[in-house]
């Protein structure tokens, strides 16, 4: 109320006159709005209540309509309509000309400012620079909605809601002269809009109602951010182009003047009942505003129905309209204003003004779905918006949009301080500057690099170590290694060791593979790797030996720690039963994993000769030594252990071997029979057991990673093995059975091969829709395995074969994949894997077209089956 | 958790029988079959394995409302092997399922699991030879899993022999029901010995499963069981604050320098994303198999196998596959981009069930998605940090 009652009044004065003849510009309902927390006044001022009790009668008792209606009844209305249907320059400039217009006709003073308008939305570029003059006030509602639309209802209600209504107001009259006339000639085509939602009509009304309403939850921060739109506003207005007129601006003004209704959070009821009793200004012009304020320029007030207010007027009540901003909501607020002026004034005017409607409905829509709940505040903000928003927040419709192609409902974020960074966070070394000094080795181009970097590298390499890219990343690895030649400890070569081998316990399921590595940097470490602290037989230790020394050291250390000590322990020293997903858990599940890890990498280098039989056979024989009552993590080795080194010992043509091996197998099936051994442990001695008899097969050497290729091949495998066994089971029916049946099994072939010659269709076309094969091929070759052209080819003519044989989709499918595995397999350099992979894809093949053939044979036994 | 996950509708039944077996080896089965599970992967018991094995072992009816991934199958093939005597060879126990893809897959686990007993299963399914059905129902296979129409059809045509069956299965109850076998299933009722012993398991419990109970099954057993919920918890998440989208790329590469991943899970919003990735990582020698929507069923599986068997280390994928991502290796969940929508985070990082290593989230965040952020921490409660300085530790 600090602005003081009686301007408040007068200005509802104008309010009264707008509402009458000038009204329907966007600008008039802006005026409306602005108004409207006049009536809030009441609690401040009520001298003014009088004055506005007079006109707007329509408008207490339906303010929304009311609103609407005088706007339309205008002359003003109509001449603004042609103008901006008439040129595309006039749509841009469209707030500018719409509110020029209605004012012009009535006030010849007004029209001067038109002519120049019009002139500037001719040239379309001088239209923006147009809008911009007249800037100030235009940039207010701008920036409102800016507000707005970043966020928030966060924003101060008041300044936005004016800012909002106007749009609205201007679009539909400029970009579709139509719906401006309903608009205008009948108020009740306004109506709907301001009731669709609550919140504009509060709006319309008093600004101040409608913002606590939106705001609801948000009361507190909506005060605080009042002020600051405010302030704001000069800086919008450069960006934006619109041209409104300065009464305009103050009404908002005005209307913010009461920071304590923000609070209140007040109904809608109440506020009908309090603008009831609020007296109106009835000539603002003359109206004594106690001094503090002057009197709007009375060149203005021959203007006709519309009221207009000078700027100087409008922004005495500024002073009124400051508010302090919680700490919350100014963080929020830098955010929003920085990302106002990031945009680029002019490609978002022109751009919003020609999206402007699609653009708001579109918003409506989504913000109709999204947030029900509040609809108020977000109805009000989707029908309000204009294009000009719509290109001014982008970040924010990105979100929209986003969520919008989800379906789901999320609710807007609120307005969130920006990220604090901590003080120890994490940096990316990407970003940081880069100021380590390169150290050359003695031959002068080999870069050394320091002991944190080699660390750094060689845990990347290895986190991507895969059997696909193992002889590039292998290499890479072993060539750092290699730097140790110039040192007399080694370090670099131990600190990789190291590395591998933490990384192997740590991941059985690659134990193999790092097993392999192992085996790799033993012969290509460099010969002049030396350890000289290291000393055998009176001389350094050195490269492959080294090597070996580093393994085995590491892996006894380790082995002999064991992991049963690891474990989490109650108090009592008992061993605890940790809860599912509990911290406890996860260290059980680690130690386990890691200690059957070593175990198994153990294994795995005994089968790469890199340790011994005999350090093998000492695990082995430690493990099986208590047949009695032996612990349950020392079978799970023994089990472990013997999975992994069974089939090398079990296949030694060393009779020695042989036997101790044959000790050791006894020892286990003795264990196997032991009922003190958990019976889950048990079966697995008796599984192993089994895998030996099986000779092996299945067993681990199965499981570990394999190639890409292996995988596809694989599959192709399965697939066609199906198919065959379909194949031979279908032959039989033909041969053996009744013709009942075979004419009812023949049914459901057909309906089976249907569907899938959809899919057949689908997936053989690769070449020409952007569907799923293609991006299957797309990532093949982004693995650098090129496709050739043939493959494209052989995909059609298989389709073409599939359609006629229609029996066997699945068979001449996978005759592509095949196809085009063996093409890749060809560009493969071969690594031994790889080599292997190559020979089984050429059998596949053979088999397959083998298979394709009976196919086709089989499919005409069909046909004459049928028809029997 | 929070109340903004949906909680699995109706509890229709409730559980009525409060027996629970904590242990494989408490259930005194045969020693065969407690090896088959064993071998099979189980360790312990799920939930409906505790409580349901029992009762239908004991003979009861027993009805089931559970969802799937929760243990269901294994735990009627456990109940039916133990109640099956392999000597008598005629078909003993009859599993209905509503596909035939079910079905067989039915029939694998049965297998599995009976490895080591001399046990026949047979799938009598649609599509196939009826011939084949024949011999093996004439060879007295001892369970039989089918589809309804082709059962009641074997039956009907007399080679099904139904005289020996004790025991009754329905499978997806709910979902056999919707899909028009009502029909056949309560023909198939009708021709079984009336002391056949009733088991059904459903997800849901329409009317029409309703009507089913309380048709053919004699004062049965109830149990409900939720399915394991996904949870954060014990889940470490972090955010790096990455400001701007095109540092992502770089971060992703020096957050690989910096600690050490087994396998890990990378989640963006669009595929376009998807392949980007794909591509620039594969440049830097990553081994990455990507998956998205517009891959048929079979190229999704053969991806999630290159995945699962280690081939690859890396998985890209849009939120479309976050559900049922489970591979033990994985340990970090990175979300490239913060899902579009704060349910599919959990679906994302959650996990249920007990699990090989610790789940770690880190997610990437640029100034935009700071909302999102922040929503998504309330709407689970939960605290994501700022990855902090001493990552290789909290990775060790």
């Amino acid at each position: 109320m600090s602005g003081g009652g009686k301007n408040f009044n007068q200005q509802r004065g104008n309010y009264n006159n707008y509402n009458q003849g000038a009204y329907n510009g966007n600008q008039n309902y802006y005026y409306n709005q602005g108004f409207v927390p006049g009536y809030y006044y009441p609690q401040g001022a009520q001298q003014g209540y009088n004055t506005y009790g007079n006109q707007p009668i329509a408008y207490q008792p339906l303010q929304y309509q009311t609103q609407g209606s005088p706007a339309l009844s205008r002359p003003n209305a109509t001449p603004t309509t042609p103008k901006s249907g008439s040129s595309a320059l006039a749509t841009k400039s469209t707030t500018s000309s719409p509110s020029t217009a209605s004012n012009d006709e009535a006030e010849k003073k007004r029209e001067e400012f038109k002519a120049a308008l019009l002139k500037k939305a001719q040239e379309r570029k001088a239209a923006l620079a147009a809008a911009k003059t007249p800037s100030t006030p235009a940039t207010e509602p701008k920036k409102e909605e800016v507000v707005n639309t970043e966020e928030t209802k966060v924003e101060e209600p008041k300044v936005v809601e004016p800012k909002v209504e106007v749009p609205k107001v201007e679009e539909p009259k400029v970009e579709e002269p139509k719906v401006e006339e309903p608009k205008v000639e009948e108020p009740k085509a306004e109506e709907p809009k301001v009731e669709e939602s609550k919140a504009e009509e509060p709006k319309v009304e008093e600004p101040k109602t409608e913002e606590p309403k939106a705001e609801e939850s948000k009361a507190e921060e909506s005060k605080a951010e009042e002020p600051k739109p405010v302030e704001s506003k000069p800086e919008v207005p450069k960006a934006e182009e619109q041209t409104f007129e300065a009464p305009k601006v103050d009404e908002i003004k005005q209307e913010i003047i009461e920071p304590e209704f923000s609070a209140n959070v007040p109904l809608y009821s109440d506020l009908v009942e309090k603008i009831q009793s609020f007296k109106l200004v009835e000539d603002p012009f003359s109206f004594d505003y106690e001094g503090k304020l002057n009197q709007p320029d009375a060149k203005l007030k021959e203007s006709g129905p519309t009221l207009r207010y000078d700027p100087p007027f409008l922004l005495q009540f500024q002073k009124g309209c400051k508010f302090d901003a919680g700490d919350k909501f100014k963080g929020r607020l830098l955010f929003i204003t920085k990302s106002i002026f990031e945009r680029p004034a002019k490609g978002s005017n022109s751009k919003g003004f020609g999206q402007g409607p699609i653009g708001g409905g579109q918003f409506s829509k989504s913000s109709s779905n999204l947030r029900r709940l509040d609809s108020r505040s977000n109805s009000r903000q989707g029908s309000k918006r204009k294009g000009p928003n719509k290109s001014e927040r982008k970040s924010n419709r990105n979100r929209a949009d986003r969520e919008e192609r989800e379906k789901e409902p999320e609710v807007p974020a609120e307005p969130v301080k920006p990220l604090e960074k901590s003080a120890n966070r994490w940096i990316p070394k990407s970003r940081l500057a880069k100021q380590e000094e390169v150290k050359y080795a003695p031959d002068g181009v080999t870069v050394i690099l320091g002991e944190e970097e080699v660390k750094r590298k060689v845990k990347s390499f290895l986190n991507k170590l895969t059997l696909e890219f193992f002889d590039a990343i292998t290499d890479s690895i072993i060539e750092i290694a290699n730097q140790s030649r110039w040192e007399t400890d080694a370090k670099t070569l131990k600190a990789v060791i190291d590395l591998v081998f933490d990384k192997a316990v740590d991941e059985p399921h690659w134990s193999s593979m790092y097993a392999q590595f192992c085996a790799k940097i033993f012969n290509k470490i460099h010969d002049e790797v030396k350890d000289e602290e290291s000393i055998k037989d009176g001389k350094p230790i050195e490269a492959k030996a080294l090597v070996r020394r580093y393994l085995i050291t590491k892996c006894q250390v380790e082995y002999e720690k064991g992991w049963v000590d690891k474990l989490p322990t109650n108090e009592d020293g008992s061993a605890i039963e940790p809860e599912l997903m509990s911290d406890e858990y996860y260290e059980i599940a680690t130690a386990k994993r890691r200690g059957l890890g070593l175990v198994k990498f153990i294994g795995q280098l005994y089968v790469l000769s890199l340790l011994s039989e005999n350090i093998i056979f000492a695990c082995l024989i430690k493990q099986s030594s208590n047949l009695d009552d032996p612990s349950d993590d020392t079978v799970e080795n023994l089990i472990q252990l013997f999975k992994t080194v069974g089939p090398t010992l079990d296949r030694s043509p060393n009779d020695r071997t042989k036997l101790r091996f044959n000790t050791i197998v006894n020892r286990i099936a003795e264990l196997a029979t032991n009922d003190k051994i958990p019976s889950r442990l048990q079966f697995s001695l008796l599984d192993v057991l089994d895998l030996r008899k099986q000779n092996w097969s299945g067993g681990e050497q199965d499981k570990g990673p394999k190639t890409i290729q292996q995988i596809h091949e694989e599959e192709n495998k399965k697939v066609l093995e199906e198919q065959r066994e379909k194949n031979e089971k279908r032959k039989q029916n033909r041969n053996t059975d009744s013709r009942q049946n075979s004419t009812r099994s023949q049914w459901g072939n057909n309906r089976v091969s249907e569907s899938d010659m959809l899919k057949v269709g689908h997936v053989s076309n690769p070449s020409f829709t952007s569907g799923p094969t293609n991006n299957f091929q797309k990532s093949k070759s982004a693995r650098s395995r090129q496709f050739t052209t043939n493959n494209n080819t052989n995909s059609n003519t298989n389709n073409n074969n599939t359609n006629s044989q229609g029996s066997s989709p699945l068979t001449n499918n996978s005759t592509n994949d095949l196809q085009a595995l063996s093409s890749r397999e060809n560009s493969k350099k071969p690594s031994e894997s790889n080599r292997f992979a190559a020979l089984l894809g050429d059998d596949e093949e053979e088999d397959h077209q083998e298979v394709s053939a009976e196919d086709v044979e089989e499919s005409k036994e069909q046909e004459t089956v049928a028809e029997e | 958790m929070s109340e903004g996950i949906t909680e699995i509708d109706s509890n229709l039944i409730e559980t009525n029988y409060n027996n629970i077996v904590y242990t494989f080896d408490e259930l005194n089965l045969k020693k065969d079959i407690l090896r088959g599970i064993y071998g099979y992967g189980y360790e312990n018991p799920s939930s409906i394995q505790q409580r349901a094995i029992l009762p239908i072992i004991e003979g009861n009816d027993v009805l089931a409302q559970a969802q799937s991934g929760t243990g269901k199958t294994a735990t009627f093939t456990i109940s039916a092997l133990q109640r099956i005597d392999e000597n008598e060879k005629s078909t003993q126990a009859l599993i209905l399922a509503p596909t035939r893809e079910l079905a067989l897959q039915i029939q694998r686990v049965v297998l599995a699991i009976g490895l080591h007993l001399n046990i026949s299963v047979h799938a009598s399914i649609g599509g196939t030879s009826t011939r084949d059905d024949i011999e093996a129902l004439k060879n007295g296979a001892q369970v039989v899993v089918g589809t309804p129409g082709r059962v009641l059809d074997m039956i009907d045509r007399r080679f099904f022999r139904t005289d020996k069956i004790k025991m009754f299965i329905l499978d997806e109850a709910d979902e056999m029901l919707s899909t028009g076998f009502t029909e056949q299933i309560y023909n198939i009722f009708r021709l079984l010995p009336e002391t056949t012993q009733v088991v059904l398991l459903s997800a849901t419990m329409p009317q029409d499963v309703l009507e089913v109970t309380t048709k053919f099954m004699r004062n049965p057993v109830r149990i409900l069981v939720k399915k394991d919920e996904l949870t954060l918890e014990g889940i470490k998440q972090y955010f790096i604050n990455l400001e701007k989208e095109e540092y992502k790329f770089d971060c992703l590469l020096d957050l690989y320098d910096s600690i050490s991943v087994a396998q890990a899970v990378i989640f963006c919003n669009t595929r376009r994303k998807v392949e980007f990735l794909t591509e620039e990582l594969t440049k830097n020698q990553y081994t990455v198999s990507a998956i998205h929507s517009d891959l048929t069923q079979q190229e999704r599986d053969t991806i999630m196998k290159e995945f699962r068997t280690g081939s690859s280390r890396i998985l890209i994928s849009t939120d479309l596959l976050a559900r049922g991502i489970d591979v033990q290796q994985v340990s970090l969940v990175i979300n490239y981009d913060l899902p579009s929508n704060k349910e599919n985070y959990i679906h994302r990082i959650g996990r249920g069930g007990r699990f090989g290593r610790k789940g770690r989230a880190i997610n990437f965040v640029t100034e935009n998605d700071v909302g999102m952020l922040r929503e998504i921490e309330k709407f689970y409660s939960t605290q994501i940090e700022e990855l902090p300085g001493n990552v290789a530790e909290i990775f060790d």
